[in-house]
């Protein structure tokens, strides 16, 4: 009965990730391009993604931008304010190395110099297709860690390893 | 002879509160008008909406539960720990409380459809549990110690405070005209469904603008697009719900579509008409056919479905009014409660009184 539940709660959590923006001093452009995917023509609610405003509710982080110094650990804060299970999603070359911004004397670099990622979203800035298709992506790999393996907890609360995800560019 | 009254007495009430028109069929009904809510505003915004989940994305709301209740409970350090637990129970149990009012379906419909929970001055207790979940709303805010909370609990008790008033004025207009204070008696009386003729149909001028005056108040009451000021994302993060996660989340969430469900069920039971919809027609075959749902198990199936029906139509206009308008501010809600919507609340009071004393008699309606 425990097994056929959590198997259950598996499938919703792939069926309805919330997700919350956080920008870690993007330059907004990449901003911009998630509200695009969240409008008419690529809308990500067909998918049961819902924009939330606060972390405690999201189980999805989406950052935008390079990670500084300053901002690090509001980052991390941020981050271990959302609940398990939590997943984060670096949208842009900046959140995803540093951009052009790698290098300078108080840029951390990308965000996975300071929480743990599980996708990464190239461009400058990557199309809204390109983050619905980085999106699915991300499902595709949160089912292989949930709905696939046996459902013991330890398993299912255990977050995937860092994967790279190769985005190509999508017309919508 | 123990085993039948058992299973008359004991298991049938159990299965009647429990299933059918009760706790299961209510969160049934929860689910599938979120989902419709947030179709059609998905529609109307020429979005598709959840597509995925199930037909349609029809199972999008009952995802959303699960993955909640299977999420990491968070307490904030700071706050008073078990009084922020117990607040979203208690909504959640106030909310599928009320919805055991609402006539829906009646085992034995002759003497006209009964609720669950059923008698005299049941609006009262029913007035008196809506204002109840206002003061909850407010101290869950209080309870979670966050700022963004607390504002969010302070605009909510400004906006309940303002919007409280005209939907009691609203709701009582249907008992004075009855002159009754059981929401099943006020509509059993006004359609003559439980013997009696009911009231003449000059009657249901006078609900016109009460009718108008609870669905605005019911959007301000369920905190929903204009008069979201209260968990606005872009100023405070998410209002008052903003410390809670995972199961107190997912009961909140529910604890809101049931209230969404009870809304929507009220203005059907008071202004509509509730469950009956051929049998208002006064045609011989009409008045046969309610003859004939009121006296066998069909009529189960036919006034559910006629409530749905009903209570869909109301969804759709709430879903409407979410997609036209923005947020408005504060004092603009203020304003409108406090000036236009209590005085027209108070107006048609008097109006009616004048009408039922002076005007009725005076042209002759019974």
């Amino acid at each position: 009965m425990m097994g056929f539940l959590q198997r259950l709660i598996n499938k919703a959590r792939l069926k309805s990730p919330y997700v919350f923006h956080f920008n870690s001093g993007s330059c907004n452009g990449c901003d911009i391009e998630i509200v695009a995917a969240l409008m008419p023509r690529i809308d990500i609610e067909r998918f049961g993604m819902k924009l939330v405003g606060s972390p405690r509710h999201a189980d999805v982080m989406l950052v935008t931008g390079p990670v500084t110094e300053q901002i690090k650990e509001r980052l991390q804060r941020i981050y271990d304010q959302m609940a398990e299970p939590k997943f984060v999603v670096a949208i842009g070359s900046c959140a995803c190395s540093g951009g052009v911004f790698r290098g300078g004397y108080n840029v951390l670099g990308g965000v996975d110099q300071a929480i743990p990622v599980t996708a990464y979203i190239p461009g400058c800035p990557p199309k809204p297709s390109a983050i619905t298709f980085g999106a699915y992506k991300l499902l595709e790999v949160l089912a292989e860690a949930l709905g696939v393996a046996p459902p013991k907890k330890e398993e299912v609360e255990k977050i995937p390893e860092p994967v790279e995800v190769q985005v190509e560019e999508v017309e919508a | 002879m123990m085993q039948i009254n058992l299973l008359t007495e004991l298991v049938f009430p159990a299965l009647w509160i429990l299933f059918f028109p009760g706790i299961f069929f209510i969160t049934f009904l929860a689910l599938l008008w979120e989902w419709m809510d947030r179709k059609v505003y998905a529609r109307l915004q020429n979005r598709m909406g959840p597509l995925h989940t199930g037909w349609r994305g029809i199972l999008q709301p009952l995802a959303d539960f699960l993955k909640l209740v299977g999420k990491e409970d968070l307490t904030p350090k700071r706050a008073d720990k078990r009084s922020f637990a117990a607040v979203p129970v208690i909504m959640l149990i106030l909310s599928i409380l009320l919805c055991m009012f609402l006539p829906i379906v009646d085992l034995n419909p002759a003497p006209g459809v009964q609720g669950i929970l059923s008698f005299e001055g049941d609006l009262l207790i029913v007035l008196f549990i809506s204002t109840l979940m206002a003061i909850l709303i407010v101290l869950g805010g209080y309870f979670s110690s966050s700022p963004y909370a607390q504002t969010g609990a302070a605009r909510t008790g400004m906006l309940l405070i303002s919007f409280e008033i005209p939907l009691i004025i609203a709701l009582i207009t249907p008992a004075i005209l009855t002159g009754s204070l059981s929401i099943s008696t006020i509509m059993n009386t006004m359609l003559g469904t439980g013997g009696g003729s009911g009231l003449s149909l000059a009657y249901g001028w006078l609900l016109i603008i009460p009718f108008i005056v609870y669905i605005i108040s019911l959007q301000a009451e369920l905190e929903r697009i204009p008069f979201d000021v209260s968990h606005a994302e872009t100023e405070i993060v998410h209002g008052w719900q903003v410390e809670y996660s995972g199961k107190k989340l997912a009961m909140i969430h529910m604890a809101e579509d049931i209230l969404l469900v009870f809304g929507a069920g009220m203005a059907t039971t008071l202004f509509l008409g509730g469950p009956f919809l051929l049998e208002l027609i006064p045609l011989p075959i009409f008045q046969e056919f309610g003859l004939f749902m009121a006296s066998n198990w069909f009529g189960a199936l036919y006034y559910t479905l006629v409530f749905m029906f009903k209570s869909a139509l109301v969804i759709l206009v709430l879903a409407n009014m979410r997609t036209l308008f923005a947020r408005w501010r504060i004092d603009q809600i203020v304003r409108a409660g406090w000036k236009v919507m209590v005085p027209i609340a108070l107006f048609n009071m008097l109006l009616i009184q004048i009408v039922l004393n002076l005007v009725f008699p005076a042209i002759g309606v019974v």
